[in-house]
């Protein structure tokens, strides 16, 4: 139970608490490269699932799920005498695709984001860049690095110490777009729209 | 491509049919612009890409979680 406590405690919104300034911008681009993926997640486990069979062997390949169409093309024999009634023929051919080439996937990204905010300082702290560090990167241009603490700048409520109701603005902005799809699905795609070869149907009755 | 733009190119000239898979799963035939040619889709392939679209709409909305 007390540990149920100190984690509602952690979790509880704190509107008026200091932050430093890589937190506050760091938390939305966070949160949507976090959405992002589970997109992405999601698109592709829906695809393996749907669009792939699974093989039972050693290999854990997978197998594209193929759909059956049909080609149907009139056909004019030219041995034949347009009166005669073989002249022209309806031609049916069977060809098979991938299931996910016809399956609209459209790989929703978010892929611009704008954080708006006025932040308050509320405290600065610097360090010396040490050796090690300087050693690590080869040049040492900073000696001293700082950082910013703050809050969001809001507006408060009310005039009475009981009443007063604080309040901090944070705008996030997010534009999602569809994206290219994967590199992998694009040359499966490629693949197999340069190789429909059609064959014939012995079972499909010709003159239907 | 196929998927990309929602055309097939046709197995006789290769000439991009465009196709709308809700049609198809209706029934519907769609001729190349080139050669004349249709295509279609098989009737025992209608339920599996029913069922897959079903579930891309319920991936959509969120309705499987």
């Amino acid at each position: 139970m007390a540990d149920l406590a100190d984690r509602n405690q952690k979790l509880k919104p704190q509107t008026n608490s200091e932050l430093s300034i890589d937190s506050l911008i760091s938390a939305p681009l966070v949160a949507a490269s976090k959405a992002n993926a589970e997109m992405m997640l999601g698109q592709t486990h829906f695809v393996l699932r749907n669009c792939f069979s699974k093989r039972k062997d050693e290999t854990n390949s997978y197998d594209p799920v193929m759909i059956q169409m049909s080609l149907t093309q009139s056909v004019i024999n030219n041995d034949k005498n347009p009166s005669e009634d073989d002249y022209m023929t309806i031609r049916k051919i069977n060809f098979e695709v991938p299931l996910f080439c016809l399956i609209p996937m459209n790989s929703l990204a978010i892929d611009k984001i704008t954080v708006d905010f006025d932040m308050e300082v509320t405290s600065t702290s610097s360090w010396n860049i040490g050796d090690d560090e300087s050693q690590k990167t080869g040049k040492r241009v900073l000696k001293k690095q700082a950082q910013l603490n703050g809050k969001i700048k809001g507006g408060s409520k009310g005039d009475s110490q009981y009443t007063k109701d604080s309040t901090s603005k944070l705008k996030v902005h997010i534009n999602a777009s569809p994206l290219p799809l994967p590199l992998g699905m694009l040359t499966i795609l490629d693949l197999y729209s340069k190789n429909i070869n059609p064959s014939s149907n012995s079972n499909t009755n010709n003159n239907d | 491509m196929i998927n990309q733009d929602n055309t097939i190119p046709c197995p006789v000239c290769k000439t991009p049919i465009p196709f709308n898979v809700q049609s198809l799963m209706a029934g519907v035939n769609f001729s190349c612009p080139k050669c004349f040619a249709s295509i279609g889709l098989s009737k025992e392939s209608v339920p599996v890409v029913e069922d897959t679209m079903q579930k891309l709409e319920a991936l959509k909305t969120n309705k499987n979680k």
